[in-house]
């Protein structure tokens, strides 16, 4: 599968978190619910009960302190190509119902399959992946994951699982210890033997490795710097755990003629968090700095219009529904920055769920129509 | 041997007659094969393109809720010629990205209340035939017509009864599933008195239309 084909759908991945609000499932029937909870993510469900019900603030997580279970620099490794990163808290995802619906879909499924192919840690546990894009490139991404055992451990486990079905062959890059597991496939009608690439392993750090699946191999361009941008990325490695995503877009040059909304031409950098600030609500806040106040201004002004024809195109059927939502999300300019706020309390949410059961469409309606916003602000170039 | 004058006098005839064929089609080749046109979107005028079609992403927002929250069940929206002009260049960057292969360039724009187009198909030798036509386009009840008003090739004028601008166009955007759900957002369309273009949009599948808007293909 070919995860995250263009960043916007990285972004859009992360829209698509909120739309999650959607299938806020306390009440989800039990031949729906995902597979048995594992230790990790049990305890990630009793933290959640006892995370502290105020919102989270945003804008401190920088001065928040790392959860104990952090590994140092685990993401350190992020190199300064990727214009849009995405931190996706795994645990989050599968131990809350109300990110159920997105946890079991689309990219966010195949991210965990993806995952699950790999023995990333001793205990088991699925790592919380770092996923990076880098439009000059063309359609390039990567994954970062942290992990706690050595190459050659995983590399062992690999040739153990798949015997003589697959090849896992390791070697020493200048970028890393790379290990590789590919099969042959054979044309039916020519005969013809080629080999597949199944997955890559780039060894980064001791303790970080990108990551790269059949159709999505690693562009190893991503790892040919050594200008890694620590500060600005820490943020996302010390997050606190009731984040469930959090993203960033960096200044990137984008074509005016991909830029279809001169949205992207407005906007320097910006910031995705979303987060449950208290068990069933979710609070979206996403910054976008600007080159001056004026433009701040109009990019609030697009992100409004953006925001309203999204809710306009998902909830046109409940007109209430439509008013308390569209009162739940605001826009705002403040000096060179645009912002997009939605606070979703958990009654609400659990109305917009149950209209989601009548309206099943919903959810790929927000991705499209949240595609489209985020291709817009971050640029059309595919 | 000397040929009878019967015989002389028909093979004139027909030496005249294969001559002027001859000569029209010169004049007919003359008049409609020239160098192929090349439109170039400039960077500066893609940029002001930009923020105009934002503003059309503007004007549906503000025409898809009312002044007290609530949807219309049409949402009218007016688009000033200048932003419609906008919107088709860049329908055109798209269309002449997507047919660079094969030589074919076309320009779009909107003149009085019309959409005129230029067409450039590629001929061997560094040579193509210039397409040039105008159309008045409208959508009523689900029914797309584009009526002719002005059509040539090269410098031939054409009678405008051809429909091979509609059959271009509607062939070219039905083929396309996103363009496809894009007109089944619109109720109708139609110039605008404004000069302008009047679009009556379903405010529920407007996410169509914003999807074809924002994606440029």
């Amino acid at each position: 599968m070919m995860l995250f084909r263009t960043r916007f759908h990285l972004i859009a991945a992360a829209f698509l978190l909120t739309a999650a609000a959607v299938v806020s499932a306390q009440d989800v029937p039990a031949d729906m619910r995902p597979r048995a909870l594992t230790v990790a993510e049990q305890l990630a469900i009793e933290e959640a009960k006892n995370a502290p019900s105020k919102p989270v603030e945003v804008r401190k997580t920088e001065e928040a302190k790392p959860a104990e279970n952090v590994v140092d620099n685990r993401f350190a490794q992020i190199p300064d190509q990727a214009a849009v990163v995405l931190k996706l808290n795994l645990n989050k995802l599968y131990s809350s119902p109300t990110f159920k619906a997105v946890a079991d879909s689309g990219d966010v499924l195949a991210i965990r399959n993806d995952l699950k192919q790999i023995p990333w840690t001793k205990d088991g546990a699925l790592p919380d992946p770092v996923i990076l894009y880098a439009p000059r490139m063309g359609s390039s991404y990567a994954m970062l994951v942290a992990t706690d055992r050595p190459a050659s451990e995983i590399r062992d486990q690999l040739v153990a699982k798949y015997g003589n079905s697959k090849k896992v062959a390791s070697e020493r890059t200048g970028l890393g210890e790379m290990i590789t597991v590919t099969y042959d496939k054979v044309d039916r009608k020519t005969k013809k033997t080629t080999v597949k690439t199944e997955a890559e392993i780039l060894f980064v750090s001791s303790k970080v490795a990108a990551f790269g699946r059949k159709g999505c191999p690693l562009d190893y361009g991503f790892f040919s710097t050594e200008n890694l941008p620590e500060e600005e990325f820490a943020k996302l490695r010390d997050l606190p755990d009731t984040v469930v995503a959090a993203g960033v877009m960096r200044s990137f040059p984008v074509a005016a003629s991909d830029d279809p909304t001169g949205l992207a031409s407005l906007v320097t950098s910006g910031e995705l968090m979303i987060s449950e600030y208290e068990p069933g609500a979710v609070s979206l806040v996403l910054d976008l700095n600007c080159k001056n106040a004026k433009d701040a201004e109009l990019a609030a002004k697009r992100m409004k219009s953006f925001l309203r024809i999204t809710l306009v195109s998902l909830f046109a059927a409940d007109k209430t529904l439509f008013q308390e939502l569209n009162k739940a999300c605001s826009t705002s300019s403040s000096g060179n920055t645009a912002k997009l706020e939605a606070k979703l309390t958990k009654n609400t949410m659990d109305r917009v769920r149950a209209f989601y059961l009548l309206e099943k469409t919903v959810v790929s309606v927000a991705t499209d129509v949240a595609a489209s916003v985020v291709k817009s602000v971050t640029g059309g170039k595919k | 041997m000397t040929m009878k004058p019967k015989t002389k006098k028909t093979l004139v005839i027909l030496g005249s007659v294969l001559g002027a064929i001859v000569l029209l089609i010169v004049v007919l080749a003359l008049l409609v094969i020239t160098p192929p046109a090349n439109y170039v979107y400039m960077p500066a005028q893609a940029e002001a393109d930009s923020l105009l079609v934002g503003e059309i992403v503007d004007m549906i927002s503000d025409s898809v809720v009312d002044d007290e929250g609530n949807i219309p069940e049409i949402a009218e929206i007016d688009i000033p010629a200048e932003h419609v002009r906008a919107l088709l260049r860049q329908v055109a960057y798209h269309i002449n990205l997507k047919m660079k292969d094969e030589g074919i360039a076309c320009s779009l724009d909107w003149l009085n209340g019309a959409l005129a187009a230029e067409c450039s198909y590629p001929l061997p030798k560094s040579k193509a035939v210039i397409a040039r036509g105008a159309a008045v386009p409208t959508l009523k009840f689900g029914v797309f017509t584009l009526k002719t008003v002005r059509l040539s090739a090269g410098h031939l004028p054409l009678p405008s009864s051809i429909s091979i601008l509609k059959d271009g166009i509607t062939e070219e955007s039905f083929k396309d599933e996103e363009a496809r759900q894009a007109f089944s957002t619109i109720h109708h369309l139609e110039p605008a008195d404004n000069g302008g273009l009047r679009l009556g949009v379903y405010p529920e599948r407007i996410s169509s239309l914003i999807r074809l808007l924002v994606s440029g293909d």
